[in-house]
């Protein structure tokens, strides 16, 4: 097996995972270079989640090899991997419910309190819900807790940021904001990878897509060469 | 207004720490038992109410503690209070031996798991028959007076009352909170959830440990089937969830609630006053999940940290 190549980010080798009989994942590879933002797309039950939930330690690979910067994670526990800066939101919103808006940042923080406070309202003002800091998690809208878990993701500061559909039950004036959070993340040198069901959203947004179709990864390139691929029109709509 | 909270539980503490002194010999002893419930069911919200990991099994800290006592006070000729205190050290043995494999199972799992132990800790008591006295069990001399057992008691329940609103104020309590209501997300976001439920579960084990040992020292005779009863378990959840699980004073307005409930029904009703108590696990269950204070807290937006 050969080395992982230091120019990646993530490297993900011939990675495979089988739920019973389902093949949720076969073989799949992809590599991130840093500071960028990368789309994964494709049909329901392609394997977008899993794979995510693969690179997190949320699950465990049945095959295949994961090197985040050089070093090999795929046998690490997820908060492990949460620290050596991969951070994530869920496709099924995983905000805290009985946990109020504030606390939900505070939960993950590793800074001191004061500081971590201080970070957290910051993040709350720039999602728009500082003003609802003390409500119960579970009593915000669906748009409001995407935002949040977003908001979350960046307390911890990850170098590595994956968005499960962060785009989903967002309003258009929020989802601006979001997208605009996004490009800032990347100008800061963040690299972000996207799973996400809005075109618009996916090809305004990324440099590079991978298409998932049946587990297996289809074809990989920028938005152009995606959008005119006629195996891309074919995973998605049937021949 | 936090003078004034500091000052009513000043005069509360002041008031019970006296009650020996101007109460009949009755209403100590059964504020001796409310202390007892208030830190088992304080324990168990620790466990629990904190991190929704339900434990079933949680009275086998409390013969543990209670057998360990028993034993160091009549084969080794311990003073009661240290050898109370060592019960915290056995129990918290047990629990990491159990709780390594057992916190890593989740929903059903783990408190199927934790009734299994119960079952396994009790029928280990009465095997070793030459150590424990087996089914007959072991009889300690009657003690002149019951106070120091009172204050002891009241300690525990107390160091169980400061322990939960240190942890429910921390950083540990909040990350113990993220693990009940989202154990996949707190893991992902970089909570070492197994490390934290292990650390609870041991602070949950140590307070029964010790409760049981001054228990055993109480009622002068422990035997296996009285002092490792599921109901025991079932009272402290009840309790816990009566007065507000995750809480601070939930479990303490529980106790206190059911314990003179009971007493009240015990007295007047002999053979109703179970199904009475069973009536009121459904309804809580049933009507207020969240206890008196989760109630209060949703109804009069007061803080969760109470």
């Amino acid at each position: 097996m050969t080395q992982p190549d230091g120019k990646f980010i993530l490297e993900v080798r011939g990675l495979s995972k089988h739920f019973g009989g389902v093949t949720a994942l076969h073989r799949c590879s992809l590599a991130l270079e840093p500071g960028k933002i990368f789309s994964l797309i494709g049909p329901n039950g392609s394997g977008k989640t899993t794979l995510f939930n693969l690179i997190t330690g949320v699950e465990r690979r049945d095959e295949g090899e994961i090197y985040f910067k050089g070093e090999r994670i795929d046998h690490l526990a997820p908060h492990k991997i949460n620290w050596k800066g991969i951070g994530r939101t869920f496709q099924l919103i995983g905000v805290f419910p009985e946990l109020s808006t504030l606390e939900n940042l505070l939960v993950v923080a590793r800074s001191d309190w004061k500081s971590a406070e201080q970070r957290a309202l910051e993040l709350l003002r720039f999602v728009k819900l500082d003003n609802l800091r003390n409500e119960f998690a579970g009593n915000l809208s669906y748009g409001q807790q995407r935002l949040l878990e977003f908001a979350r993701v960046l307390m911890i500061d990850p170098e590595l940021i994956l968005l499960d559909e962060p785009a989903a039950g967002v309003n258009r004036t929020l989802l601006n904001d979001l997208l605009c959070a996004i490009r800032d993340l990347r100008s800061q040198g963040k690299t972000i990878l996207i799973v996400e069901h809005d075109m618009k959203v996916v090809m305004g947004l990324s440099e590079k897509i991978f298409v998932l179709d049946h587990g297996e990864k289809l074809v990989e390139g920028e938005p152009s060469l995606i959008q005119s691929d006629p195996r891309v029109m074919e995973a998605y709509f049937g021949r | 207004m936090k003078q004034l909270a500091a000052m009513l539980a000043l005069s509360l503490l002041v008031g019970v720490a006296a009650i020996p002194f101007y109460a009949t010999n009755y209403v100590v002893t059964f504020t001796l038992q409310i202390f007892m419930w208030i830190a088992l069911a304080q324990s168990w919200n620790l466990i629990s109410g904190l991190t929704g990991y339900v434990s079933f099994g949680h009275v086998a800290f409390f013969g543990t503690g209670a057998y360990t006592a028993a034993i160091l006070i009549s084969k080794a000729a311990w003073h009661w209070l240290p050898a109370s205190l060592f019960g915290s050290v056995t129990a918290a043995f047990l629990a990491l031996i159990i709780g390594y494999p057992c916190l890593r199972l989740r929903g059903p799992y783990f408190a199927i798991s934790m009734l299994g132990l119960n079952e396994v800790v009790r029928a280990l008591v009465s095997y070793f028959e030459s150590f424990t006295g087996g089914g007959s069990g072991i009889t300690l001399s009657p003690m002149y007076t019951i106070l120091p057992l009172y204050y002891a008691m009241g300690g525990v329940s107390l160091a169980a009352l400061l322990i939960t609103y240190w942890i429910v104020n921390s950083r540990f309590g909040l990350r113990l909170l993220a693990i009940r209501e989202n154990e996949v997300a707190a893991e992902a976001m970089g909570v070492n959830t197994a490390g934290l439920k292990l650390y609870a579960f041991l602070i949950s084990a140590m307070l029964p440990g010790i409760a049981g040992g001054i228990y055993a020292r109480y009622v002068t005779h422990i035997e296996p089937l009285g002092t490792f009863p599921l109901l025991t378990t079932i009272t402290m959840i009840v309790m816990c969830l009566f007065g507000g699980r995750g809480t601070v004073f939930g479990p303490i307005l529980g106790a206190t609630l059911l314990s003179i409930f009971q007493e009240m029904v015990w007295a007047r009703f002999l053979f109703f006053h179970e199904a009475l108590f069973g009536a009121i696990i459904v309804f809580v269950i049933l009507l207020m999940p969240r206890g008196i204070l989760g109630v209060l807290q949703q109804h009069y937006r007061l803080p969760r940290t109470i």
